[in-house]
């Protein structure tokens, strides 16, 4: 099966699951607004001389007192929210693709080691890896900005936050990745054509990026699909702790600390719409998350 | 556990058989912090002061107003020679049952002026005499004026009590690992006993029947919880788990009001919030040029740099739209209700910025230049939308400003140790609530040896000041200490020593069931509360 038709097999499939096929436009929609964030956002909420505070605690346009500049209403500082979510929507999903980016470099590197060279080098890193698995990746996430964060200057330590929260996540999910990739290159570099390769006077780094990573990919693909979701909603928890993203920068877990303050106060456009679009962006990515493991996974089919 | 649940079922089981009294209420209420001590001496911190106040009285008590009334002392004359003659009531008594002595007032003023944290207050407090049972003088190294309205400060403990359990020295607050008896247990002769202190949750008083005032309220027994989140202390009150909540969020105000069965009372605080810039540093902390290398100056020190910064700030905008009405906007280190604020002379230039940037570039900053503001959270009203309306300010005229937020305990550590910072935000006052103290306090030269310019965390220093606060310090003609006051506030607002912002209201939720009124120093006095039935 060549790579394209695969593809169209996939898409084919996608077309007859509605809600798959709903949830997959969503994301692709969010993907696309993400994207271009900057240049879509009505205003540039983090250019702080635009911002006038008699412009602030503006209800959305169609409510009495709303304005027509502030489609989704403004928050405490006079910004757009609606540009605050666009800009937020991209740095969740930056922060949460890097993230995983990083996991499965890790864990890809690691897991291949291990399963392929087995013995002392395998007892090492699995055992590693199952005493970082003893800790929550949430407890590691926090342990690790806060050192992170202590090594910077102050001055340095808002734009270094993005770094460090994508650092943190990284880190602390790396095993999940290590564990699926040595096992799937044990059972692989058992098999014949491996052998036959080897006796044919292959390398051993040869043998392992030309032939076992390759066919040890699917799994690593389906589960980093998955943790995409749970990247991005780790770094909200760490936003909403006040150990993510600063609000100068906000992510949506940023935005939604900001707005929870003002749950009980009337002013609820602060809070409801970061969180309904967490929510959304969430479950649209774990559907899609679902569904690609269906296909992609043999065992399941 | 099958203990717990046996005793809780008998407590309910008498608590059924018992009378219902309409004069035995218990009044449950909640704040944003837990007190730091339960001794008074320990911290000069006004959240705990207003909570220890319950159990340990002053000398020279506050009215509703905070004018000075009689408390452990009745009466209080300047004898001349730096001395102040005190005569004290009779027949109080401890909690303990022990009497009130001389010994103990004589011991008490020592004790504090001992305290590192009150050393700018009562520093200069040489001796203490017992004169005869119920007189004490205290002589000060340096006539002092304004020593009843210090007094008011001043807390009795049994010196007794204080020996049993080996804390005739103060502890020190310092350190995380310090336990001494006085930290949660109390021996003071006010209205209320502590009966339970669990520090960071729950604090308990119990009713002192034997106290030698008047309760005005009726609250029998009192429980102060601190619950950090602003939403969830006001889910708390809403949802009747506490009676009456301090602090509340000011977005909340309204919803509060409309409520049935809820009221809000407001009142000025003994506060007012400033941005206080670094004016000793050669090379200002963390600021720097637009490229983003480090500034080989002080931008800070230059007065004309911090006339344009406070002609940014829009301190009325502040009020009106971040706290939303609920406080003054000022143009001093002063505020309504504190002794000696003359109100004539609050008067704020308006809002300009191309006079402000025409400074800057005379300064020698034409575009400007980028700093970090370093911002409390949670203990000032609304602080982190403070600084954060500041800096969008301070952006049009060319000044970035990275807002650097921290918890209170960091926060204050870096001021405390250093002050490592060169512009931040905070709250000021002194500590007696007369100017002649914020003087001492915050605007004096630091000086370590007499505990002057103690919280002075901008490292301000004018030669001007520290001459007048000298002069008023033993002035005790009134209309000369008048002229002094204006004459110091003069000298901040010219020398704009720091960027005044406002004073905040204090704000207090209660059910309606409950009837307290709001002190400008922030405590709730139970002995005036009074809970309807």
């Amino acid at each position: 099966m060549t790579p394209m038709i695969a593809l169209r097999g996939h898409v084919r499939a996608l077309s007859f699951k509605p809600f798959v096929l709903f949830a997959s436009i969503i994301l692709f929609l969010m993907v696309m607004i993400a994207l271009f964030a900057p240049w879509l956002a009505p205003t540039d909420p983090y250019d702080l001389a635009t911002l006038d505070l008699f412009d602030s605690h503006l209800p959305p346009s169609w409510m009495s007192g709303g304005d027509a500049r502030y489609f989704l209403g403004t928050d405490s500082q006079g910004a757009d929210i609606m540009s605050l979510l666009m800009l937020g929507l991209r740095t969740s999903l930056t922060v949460g693709l890097l993230a995983v980016g990083l996991s499965v470099l890790i864990g890809l590197t690691l897991g291949l080691l291990s399963g392929y060279f087995r013995g002392w080098i395998e007892t090492v890193i699995m055992r590693a890896a199952d005493i970082q698995f003893t800790f929550p990746a949430m407890l590691l996430a926090l342990l690790i900005g806060g050192l992170a964060r202590s090594m910077f200057p102050v001055n340095k330590q808002e734009s270094s936050a993005f770094f460090i929260v994508v650092l943190a996540l990284g880190i602390s999910h790396w095993p999940h990745f290590a564990r699926l990739v040595r096992a799937a290159v044990i059972s692989e570099a058992g098999k014949n054509y491996v052998m036959a390769s080897r006796l044919a006077g292959r390398g051993h780094f040869g043998i392992l990026f030309r032939h076992v990573m390759p066919n040890s990919l699917n799994p690593v693909f389906v589960l980093a699909t998955m943790d995409i979701a749970f990247a991005i909603m780790t770094e909200a928890t760490l936003s909403f702790l006040g150990f993510g993203m600063p609000a100068s920068q906000p992510s949506l877990g940023t935005l939604i600390k900001v707005g929870y303050g003002y749950l009980f106060s009337g002013e609820w456009w602060v809070v409801v719409f970061p969180s309904a679009i967490l929510i959304i962006l969430l479950v649209s990515v774990n559907v899609f998350g679902d569904w690609l493991r269906d296909r992609l996974d043999p065992k399941l089919r | 556990m099958k203990k717990l649940s046996l005793r809780t079922l008998l407590s309910v089981a008498i608590a059924a058989t018992l009378p219902f009294s309409a004069a035995a209420e218990t009044l449950k209420y909640a704040g944003s912090t837990a007190p730091l001590t339960f001794d008074p001496h320990a911290t000069n911190d006004f959240l705990t002061t207003a909570i220890a106040r319950q159990t340990y009285e002053s000398l020279v008590e506050l009215g509703p107003n905070m004018e000075l009334i009689p408390g452990l002392a009745t009466a209080w004359d300047y004898k001349g020679d730096a001395t102040w003659r005190l005569t004290l009531r009779e027949g109080v008594e401890f909690h303990d049952g022990t009497l009130m002595t001389a010994e103990d007032v004589a011991f008490s003023i020592l004790r504090q002026s001992t305290s590192r944290r009150y050393k700018s207050l009562f520093g200069q407090i040489t001796a203490a005499n017992v004169v005869d049972d119920m007189t004490v003088d205290i002589v000060t190294s340096a006539p002092d004026a304004v020593m009843p309205v210090k007094l008011s400060r001043l807390f009795v403990m049994s010196k007794a009590w204080a020996d049993t359990n080996g804390v005739l020295d103060v502890p020190d607050l310092g350190s995380d690992s310090t336990e001494a008896y006085s930290l949660r247990h109390a021996n003071g002769t006010g209205p209320m006993i502590l009966e339970e202190q669990i520090p960071g949750e729950k604090t308990t008083f119990v009713k002192n029947d034997g106290w030698w005032g008047t309760f005005s309220g009726n609250v029998d027994r009192a429980e102060y919880t601190a619950i950090g989140s602003a939403p969830t202390r006001l889910a708390a009150l809403l949802s009747g788990e506490v009676d009456l909540i301090t602090d509340v969020p000011l977005q909340d105000i309204e919803r509060i009001e409309s409520t049935d069965g809820f009221a809000v009372v407001e009142g000025p605080q003994r506060l007012f919030m400033e941005l206080e810039m670094d004016g000793t540093r050669d090379i200002a902390l963390a600021t720097y040029d637009k490229e983003g290398n480090p500034l080989e100056a002080n931008p800070f020190k230059d007065v004309r740099v911090r006339k344009a910064i406070a002609l940014a700030v829009d301190s009325e905008a502040i009020v009106e739209r971040v706290m939303r009405g609920h406080a003054k906007a000022l143009s001093m280190p002063s505020a309504p209700g504190f002794y000696g604020y003359p109100e004539d002379m609050d008067v704020r230039q308006p809002v300009d910025y191309e006079q402000a940037k025409a400074l800057l570039a005379e300064a020698g900053y034409p575009d400007g230049f980028a700093t970090t503001l370093n911002c409390p959270l949670e203990r000032y009203v609304n602080a982190e939308e403070i600084c954060r309306a500041s800096a969008s300010l301070l952006a049009r005229i060319g000044i970035d400003v990275s807002v650097n937020a921290m918890v209170w305990p960091e926060f204050a550590k870096m001021l405390v140790n250093g002050p490592d910072s060169s512009f931040h935000l905070i709250g000021a006052a002194g500590n007696s609530g007369d100017v002649q103290d914020t003087f001492a306090a915050v605007l004096h030269t630091r000086d370590t040896e007499s505990g002057l310019g103690q919280q002075n965390w901008a490292m301000w220093s004018s030669p001007a000041l520290d001459d007048t606060f000298a002069e008023l310090v033993s002035s005790f003609d009134p209309e000369k200490r008048t002229e002094l006051y204006r004459q110091g506030l003069k000298i901040a607002q010219d020398e704009q020593h720091a960027v005044y912002l406002h004073q905040p209201f204090i704000t207090w939720a209660m059910d309606d069931v409950v009837n307290a009124t709001v002190r400008a120093d922030s405590a709730v006095v139970l002995s005036d509360v009074t809970v309807a039935e």
